[in-house]
């Protein structure tokens, strides 16, 4: 092959791959999306896990790279396929999950079956690492009032908030908020939001209620002459849209939407993670939230104080659990969740009460305490030692600064008098 | 050389446990030059390859591959690959890997070499060390040491990076182009769609190192690959 015969193949090749890059993903994009799922629709699904084996050396120069390898795949998608024709479902859709070493399959199960009697004879199977029906999560959050916000936030006065920020605004901390979807374009939230990532693919990205309130809690712009002061206005905000508002203002999430969620903040390095919902224990959720646990996040979430030990997934080990008034019956801590002032959709803020808020406080409050931490040289050794508490199980918001600088945050002259730490 | 073979991968045979949970999977791609180690082996031809891999639940894998090469002008063989390895579970993200690979090249067996290898895995990036004790049956003893890397783009595009040291150790030399360490780096963008993987790359490699080296053709060039999964 002459030097011009080879040349005249690879501008061939190169408008050939050009042609594909753009064309494919058009394609893609024209295809008609299926008819949006119903809450019964998505109650009626499992979940089924394939082990993912390691990448590993080919020899094939073509080997694409990456942790999905195209053959194994293939592989995995003729399996689940002959697990659908076994037990009568139909193959949804699926996503690679590499921080667990599994592909994740989504599967609609007939109206006849139930999905968690198909999930347990599905996880007997050999080849299926587990399976799991498809559970639906409620956010925490009670009805919001719709009062214009002139109150003073509850952190000003109860966690001495001016006080905190002048020792720590969770500068270059990552604080993954799942959620619903954030409006980012917010007066007190514009800029904020380092990272904004939508896994509710059935339902229109918007901005929405929930989601909005949290991260504005977590970290609304501060001095800005509107609006709020997020506890921690210099973390880093990752919004990560794993919940919807269903038609009936409630918001909801499923096990999918909700670990890819928190795939994205363990794959995005998150070093905190709120979780401002609860439902049924559910074993990927776990996983997950175990893995990012293992990798070093600190998590948190609302406990329910219907459930035993909060529920799910506040009852988790390590995972910090939070509600809004005492007596908690749970062993969880009691943050700052009634009456709340913060940001909502369509550029306004008006007063939220709940676990939900309880939780986003204590989020942007470990923010603080990981800035200082890191500042220090140190590391969080446990949850639970990032966070002081009050004889009541109340967060001491000053207490838990101090000891994470040995610096004094608030009360400086009682302490230097006490002389158990030195004068900030 | 058939006992050699055996001797390679007979320790990845005892790893083969829990067949139950195999995954076996079978690719085919075509390249428009086959560059090993920045070195065309196809003359600068478009080349295609068959590759059958099976993975074991016990993280044992093995694999066979079949290519067209041309080593030296008009002389075309097929090269035939049996490898075999493991990889360790995961600690802290990154794992270990061991395996071994064997290459016959039917039409000249003097070609035929066994290489073992030994890595570490992470989820963007990988790094092994190979050792040949017989470089292409050369009589050249020579270790390569292989950085990769990648990072998504997108769900379907993602971009790459590799770098090699191809290094002569000991054994037989041809002239002092032989005695150099070969650098080869690759860089290109991938996209995968289904089933379908395609790549576009840019190969280049220093002069000389063990043989077969580039003393002749271009030692850089634009690859342009696809690979089809089943």
């Amino acid at each position: 092959m002459t030097t011009a015969r080879l040349a005249k193949l690879l501008a061939a090749l190169v408008a050939l791959i050009v042609v594909l890059l753009l064309a494919v993903p058009a394609v893609l994009a024209a295809e008609p999306k299926p008819g949006q799922p119903t809450e019964a629709d998505e109650a009626q699904r499992v979940l089924v896990l394939l082990d993912m084996p390691a990448p590993h050396f080919r020899p094939d120069a073509n080997y694409a790279g990456g942790y999905v390898d195209p053959a194994a795949r293939s592989a995995r998608r003729r399996t689940v396929n002959a697990l659908a024709r076994t037990y009568g479902l139909r193959l949804v859709t699926d996503w690679p999950l590499p921080a667990l070493g599994v592909d994740c399959y989504v599967l609609d199960v007939p109206a006849s079956l139930r999905p968690d009697a198909v999930a347990e004879r599905l996880s007997r199977e050999p080849h299926v690492a587990w399976a799991q029906p498809m559970n639906m999560f409620r956010l925490q959050g009670q009805p919001m009032h719709d009062d214009p916000l002139f109150a003073l936030q509850p952190a000003a006065r109860e966690w001495r908030l001016a006080q905190l920020h002048a020792a720590a605004t969770g500068r270059g901390v990552r604080v993954a908020v799942v959620d619903s979807g954030v409006q980012r374009d917010h007066p007190d939230l514009a800029g904020q939001i380092a990272l904004n990532a939508n896994f509710v693919t059935d339902h229109a990205d918007t901005a929405e209620l929930h989601g909005t309130a949290v991260a504005g809690i977590v970290a609304a712009r501060a001095d800005n002459r509107v609006g709020i002061v997020g506890i921690a206005p210099h973390a880093e905000l990752l919004a990560l849209r794993g919940c919807w508002q269903s038609a009936g203002a409630d918001t909801v999430c499923t096990s999918l939407t909700l670990a890819l969620a928190l795939h994205k903040a363990i794959e995005r390095g998150a070093q905190v993670i709120n979780l401002s919902l609860g439902g049924p224990a559910d074993r990927l959720v776990q996983r997950l939230i175990e893995s990012a646990q293992q990798r070093g996040a600190i998590v948190v979430a609302a406990a329910d104080r219907r459930q035993p030990r909060g529920g799910f997934p506040a009852s988790l080990a390590k995972v910090v659990a939070v509600v809004d008034e005492g007596p908690a019956s749970s062993p969880a801590m009691i943050a700052p969740g009634t009456d709340v002032p913060t940001t909502l959709p369509g550029s306004r803020w008006a007063t939220v009460t709940g676990s939900s808020y309880a939780a986003a406080h204590v989020s942007g409050l470990l923010a603080l305490v990981l800035e200082l931490q890191s500042r220090a040289g140190g590391s969080v050794a446990s949850p639970a030692d990032a966070i002081a508490l009050g004889a009541d199980r109340r967060v001491d918001a000053c207490a838990s600064l101090s000891r994470a600088s040995q610096l004094c945050t608030c009360d400086c002259e009682q302490a230097a008098a006490a002389g158990s730490i030195v004068r900030h | 050389m058939r006992g050699a073979v055996r001797s390679a991968l007979a320790p990845i045979a005892l790893l083969l446990g829990g067949a139950a949970q195999a995954q076996l999977g079978a690719t085919v791609s075509v390249d428009s030059d086959y560059r090993f180690r920045g070195v065309s082996l196809s003359d600068s031809k478009p080349a295609w390859r068959v590759t059958l891999n099976h993975d074991f639940a016990s993280r044992a894998y093995a694999g066979v591959s079949a290519t067209r090469v041309e080593l030296a002008r008009d002389d075309q063989y097929s090269q035939l690959a049996a490898y075999a390895g493991y990889v360790t579970q995961p600690l802290d993200g990154k794992a270990l890997e061991f395996g071994a690979s064997f290459s016959h090249f039917t039409g000249d067996s003097s070609y035929d070499y066994v290489e073992a290898y030994a890595g570490v895995l992470a989820e963007h990036w990988s790094l092994r060390l190979h050792y040949a004790p017989d470089y292409f049956g050369r009589g050249v003893q020579a270790a390569y040491v292989d950085a990769g890397a990648h990072w998504p783009l997108s769900e379907q595009l993602r971009v790459f990076g590799h770098a090699g040291a191809l290094v002569p150790l000991a054994g037989r030399s041809f002239g002092p182009d032989d005695r150099r360490t070969r650098l080869d780096l690759r860089l290109g963008i991938g996209m995968s769609v289904g089933s379908l993987d395609i790549q576009l790359a840019w190969v280049d490699a220093t002069r000389g190192g063990p043989y077969p080296a580039v003393y002749g053709g271009r030692r850089n060039t634009w690859q342009l690959g696809a690979l089809l999964s089943f």
